[in-house]
């Protein structure tokens, strides 16, 4: 797999091979510090962060989603002897050293990942790739849908939310094997459930909702009536920008390890809304939060797919049987970090939690949105999951 | 399972037998509570929990944590206090 390594005869390999870009040095004690943590740690793949042009370039913890879109692993990888031979995205036992172990006066030019299996690649106009992972199957997913029937001006028209994004829903989306479950306020008014039922058809299951606000509840009940055998979970207040969001979303919930699929949500402004959950310092935020669209980090990693610590339940995709398995959204969390939670319980599964680039949708919350957090849904959160809060490994900046 | 409110939206609406539907309900909200449980419990042992690639950004932090001016000052602060502390051990030992 690595160029030029098939001419090595592998009897002159040692146990570990050290490769190092074209125009890189090591830093001093580089190697010592590679070799203790191969000591400390089984791996097949070590890599670390880098200097770069006399930047330091962080670097994520091992995404193999990701490496298939863009090789973020740096000049400096070292892998053992029978590693050598695999596709690195294909690895289980990969190390990420958060220091910074290679140095290069130019950023490097990074590989080119091998093709994935099943997928088809095509290259985007900065170089990175996309990967369409195919629905296997046409599976029924269930969008999920708590609202209340509010109003909003978006774009200085007003407008019902769940309507206009049930309608965006029914007339924009390329997949087709999808059901609408609303689960509706008692307060929502009747005008609004009339349109439901008008655009949503015989797609259309309504649920109603009579016990105070619990955001968690409200989608646990959609999901106790929903027969699908996904379930995306969506805010009433979003409005889908590509047309194959879902099969996009889909595609990447049914590789071996994903579970759970979040998107790119972009303010009514273009700004973004979510780039992806970060956990830091016992905080739990948006990446990219108020950043322009075509904004990114040093690595790049706004345009590729890659694994993330969580992603908001504003638009995210699982299976249904993983759903169940969990127990659903937690009602603990009213109001919020019912995602942060959500990520969590997936992650605990062994699973991981993927953002796209390349399923977009607006979601029409106010830039100036100001959660009022119960003490109760911290403290939960932190007793839970503290430990997980502390460091994000897969945002570096 | 239908408990609308006076002024409540009416027509036809998808639904369950109640018990039916509050098992579903309480089958994830009883899931929900133990794998709150089981993390509770594996917030216990963090240290095990992690993966190589976490513990060693763990790691890292510490030592960028105990680098920092903010750690620095705070001990030069506290020595004083933690002196005395180690006075007063000594002088229960004896």
């Amino acid at each position: 797999m690595i160029p030029g390594f098939h001419e090595v005869s592998h009897e002159r390999l040692g146990d570990y091979v050290v490769l190092l870009a074209n125009g890189a040095t090591l830093e001093p004690g580089a190697l010592e510090e590679v070799a203790a943590v191969l000591t400390r740690f089984r791996s097949q793949l070590l890599y670390a962060d880098s200097r770069e042009g006399g930047v330091v370039i962080r670097r994520p913890a091992f995404s193999p989603l990701r490496l298939r879109e863009q090789d973020y692993l740096g000049p400096l990888r070292v892998f053992s002897r029978a590693a050598l031979e695999l596709d690195p995205s294909d690895l289980t036992e990969v190390v990420h050293v958060p220091r910074v172990l290679s140095s290069a006066t130019l950023a490097t030019v990074p590989e080119e990942p091998a093709d994935p299996a099943t997928g088809a690649v095509e290259r985007r106009p900065d170089g990175t790739r996309r990967v369409r992972y195919p629905v296997q199957g046409e599976p029924l997913v269930s969008v999920i849908i708590p609202t209340r029937g509010g109003r909003a001006v978006i774009n200085g028209h007003d407008r019902v939310l769940v309507v206009e994004a049930v309608r965006a829903i029914v007339e924009r989306s390329s997949y087709r094997a999808f059901e609408l479950v609303v689960v509706a306020d008692d307060e929502t008014p009747q005008a609004v459930i009339d349109e439901l039922r008008a655009i949503g058809g015989d797609r259309l299951r309504l649920i109603r909702w009579s016990d105070s606000f619990n955001f968690s509840a409200k989608i646990n009940r959609g999901a106790a009536f929903a027969s699908g055998e996904y379930l995306l979970l969506l805010n009433d207040d979003v409005d889908p920008v590509s047309p194959d969001w879902i099969e996009t979303m889909l595609g990447l919930a049914q590789q071996p390890g994903v579970g759970m699929v979040g998107a790119l949500l972009l303010f009514e402004d273009g700004t973004v809304q979510h780039g992806g959950h970060l956990y830091r310092d016992s905080w739990a935020g948006h990446i990219a939060l108020g950043w322009p669209v075509h904004r990114d980090d040093r690595l790049g990693s706004m345009r590729v797919t890659r694994e993330v610590s969580g992603v908001t339940a504003a638009c995210a995709l699982l299976s249904a049987e993983l759903f169940w398995r969990i127990g659903g959204l937690s009602s603990v969390f009213a109001g919020n970090y019912n995602d942060v939670d959500l990520s969590l319980k997936v992650r605990s599964t062994g699973a991981s939690v993927v953002w796209t680039p390349d399923a977009r949708l607006y979601h029409f919350e106010s830039k100036t949105r100001d959660a009022a957090v119960a003490p109760s849904e911290i403290s939960a959160l932190r007793q839970r999951w503290g430990s997980r809060l502390l460091t994000d490994p897969y945002w570096s900046e | 399972m239908s408990d609308a409110k006076n002024g409540a939206w009416v027509g036809p609406e998808s639904t369950l037998p109640a018990d039916e539907l509050a098992d579903r309900e309480r089958q994830l909200a009883l899931v929900d509570r133990v794998f709150g449980l089981e993390a509770q419990l594996a917030e216990l042992s963090a240290e095990n929990s992690l993966t190589p690639s976490e513990r060693l950004r763990t790691e890292q932090r510490l030592i960028e944590m105990q680098g920092s001016l903010a750690w620095r000052l705070g001990r030069a602060a506290t020595a004083p206090l933690r002196v005395a502390q180690r006075f007063v051990v000594r002088a229960r030992a004896r």
